[in-house]
């Protein structure tokens, strides 16, 4: 390792944990918060987190995403991509945290209610 | 003639890197990823990339990723798809990002080093795209996780890389 490569390796480390830390600094805050989905037309649905079990459904290229609402958390149920990488990405509650559907192009955002 | 010969093997060692890499880019799609991490990656053909930096130049480099993504994802059925838009903008970034640390770091780099700063790169370029892609910088909440699983796999990579065959032109610093 030469000075440059560790200088590299602890600013790779600094970056991760700052970032890490701005997410956590979001979501530690006490606020109602919203589940917000966007499509590529933009933002399609907002729903406060909470309340019965529900999902709603939004189109994009490739077809359906059935986005689900329980237990104050929210998740991708279905979605009719070929990766499915968005349905393993599980439960979202906490304000910062995201599911994305990149063939899909669909993002579930869960975030503070400021509107 | 003498010039001329120099040439062709040249074009035919980049032909065969470049197959290579198409290879590797195919195996790595074959490896389940043990946790869901979109983009999280070994970075196999990132191994080709870097000594194709080291031993032939930041053009060839350059043209070798993106005939890989472009002919890896021909093979996968993901041409011009966003998965395709994905690994070729983490592709291009990162090897211009090792380029220019081997060409313009004045060697103060090791091989491992470059390969850390590749693969950093490399999940750096992906998340701009995506965020591009969907208009969104929450995607961006991804870069902590993958920038720490870019730490050991990129060491992995340049282990590698440390251990391939030299040319003896190119004066690179080994460790």
């Amino acid at each position: 390792m030469t000075k440059s490569d560790r200088i590299l390796v602890v600013s790779v480390i600094v970056v991760a944990a700052l970032s890490a830390a701005y997410f956590g600094f979001v979501r530690s805050r006490t606020v109602p918060v919203v589940a917000v989905i966007t499509t590529e037309r933009g933002e399609t649905a907002r729903e406060n987190l909470g309340g019965e079990q529900r999902t709603i459904t939004v189109t994009g290229p490739v077809g359906k995403s059935i986005v689900e609402f329980q237990d104050s958390r929210v998740h991708m149920l279905w979605s009719d991509c070929p990766d499915k990488i968005c349905m393993k990405m599980g439960w979202i509650s906490q304000p910062g945290q995201v599911v994305v559907c990149m063939p899909n192009k669909v993002v579930i955002s869960v975030r503070e209610n400021v509107r | 003639m003498m010039e001329s010969r120099k040439e062709t093997s040249r074009l035919v060692l980049l032909a065969l890197l470049t197959a290579l890499a198409i290879v590797l880019h195919y195996i790595e799609t074959l490896i389940p990823v043990p946790y869901v991490m979109p983009g999280a990656k070994l970075g196999l053909a990132n191994v080709v990339a870097l000594y194709v930096v080291l031993e032939q130049g930041t053009t060839s480099a350059l043209t070798v990723s993106a005939l890989r993504t472009v002919i890896g994802s021909l093979l996968s059925g993901t041409f011009l798809s966003v998965t395709f838009v994905l690994s070729f903008s983490g592709a291009m970034l990162s090897t211009a990002v090792m380029a220019a640390a081997f060409y313009r770091g004045r060697h103060s780099f090791s091989i491992t080093g470059l390969s850390i700063a590749g693969a950093t790169a490399h999940n750096i370029g992906q998340l701009l795209a995506a965020a591009f892609i969907v208009r969104q910088a929450g995607v961006f909440f991804y870069l902590p996780y993958l920038l720490v699983f870019a730490l050991p796999t990129g060491f992995f990579v340049g282990l590698v890389v440390t251990r391939l065959p030299r040319s003896t032109k190119s004066h690179a610093t080994h460790e």
